[in-house]
């Protein structure tokens, strides 16, 4: 460093030194202010970080194309014939369901079940051959 | 101390090689900060306080306001760590921080500024003469009617040995503007002072 040909303007003075105190003081600043940011929220790091940005801004796009594909009505209606054969099969499941076979109890096993005299046995109707 | 900054016009010998010497330390300390060891805080501190404070406080014209612009570099610094290996200038770095810091603060406080710029003492008398101190109260006084942007030059060209081309990229301006300002800067000082130039 060359001496300034204007060096004479400030000879034999100097200018102040920073102050003993403030080392304490900037370092106990800097110390806060590492405290502060140490701990980043999961808001804080997602707005700072693009790559989480980015995946944040997928899963949304995602999210709410999915939730628009479910609500939209579907693209070819069902045609009356189709509705009429679906009708058709339900009510003949409907009558299957209502044509269980019927169980046959004979006399003497009800009366044992629940103890009681039997019925008289149903009276069979004579064979048109006429043997009994 | 291999601190770069020229306090007395007394030490100014052998200024470009301590400065040098100093650079490649300050460089050193900024890479051990940039990969988390905070230790190198403490010596980048010893090593740029004196010439933070000064540059500050020819800049803001107020010791308050030189403290907490020394803080808040330094709070930048280390928030910053992890680009700090990639600088280039560590000395520039730091000088362009400060400068913007002040001027920062300076127009933040410039409306409630409570402490009077007469009241700043830009110099001080090196050694117990009484003729200096007085010489350092009246230079101040002087010091205190410059523009701050010319003080600014001042203190960088004729403290810390920039050149002009140094001192236009730490304050942002053209070469030929820094040198203007330095120019104007010492002429207004000499007419104050009574000094023919």
């Amino acid at each position: 460093m060359k001496r300034d040909k204007d060096g004479d303007l400030f000879e034999g003075l100097h200018v102040p030194h920073a102050p003993a105190e403030l080392k304490r003081r900037v370092l106990d600043a800097v110390a806060e202010s590492d405290h502060r940011n140490a701990s980043p929220t999961i808001w804080d790091r997602m707005w700072e970080s693009r790559p989480l940005r980015v995946a944040w801004g997928l899963a949304t796009l995602g999210l709410l194309l999915a939730n628009a594909g479910l609500s939209l009505p579907t693209s070819t209606p069902r045609s009356e014939g189709d509705t009429r054969t679906a009708d058709r099969r339900q009510a003949r499941e409907i009558h299957e369901l209502l044509a269980l076979p019927q169980v046959e109890i004979s006399p003497r096993a009800e009366a044992r079940f629940f103890g009681t005299r039997p019925r008289p046995e149903p009276t069979e109707a004579p064979d048109s051959s006429g043997r009994s | 101390m291999w601190a770069m900054t020229q306090w007395t016009q007394d030490t100014l010998v052998d200024g470009e090689d301590r400065e040098a010497a100093g650079a490649g330390r300050l460089s050193g300390l900024f890479e051990r900060l940039a990969v988390g060891k905070t230790d190198a805080l403490e010596e980048i501190y010893a090593a740029c306080a004196d010439e933070v404070h000064g540059l500050a406080l020819w800049r803001t014209g107020s010791a308050h306001d030189a403290a907490d612009v020394v803080q808040e570099v330094f709070v930048r610094l280390a928030a910053g760590r992890a680009r700090l290996g990639k600088v280039r200038n560590p000395l520039a770095y730091i000088r362009r921080m400060t400068h913007s810091v002040s001027i920062d603060l300076f127009r933040k406080r410039a409306r409630r500024r409570e402490e009077p710029l007469e009241a700043c003492r830009f110099v001080e008398a090196t050694g117990d003469s009484p003729e200096r101190r007085v010489d350092a109260e009246r230079a101040s006084k002087l010091l205190a009617a410059l523009p701050a942007a010319q003080r600014e030059v001042l203190f960088l060209r004729h403290f810390t040995g920039c050149s002009f081309a140094e001192i236009g990229r730490i304050t942002g301006v053209p070469t030929f503007t820094a040198a203007s300002r330095y120019r104007l800067g010492t002429r207004r000082l000499r007419q104050l002072l009574g000094v023919e130039s």
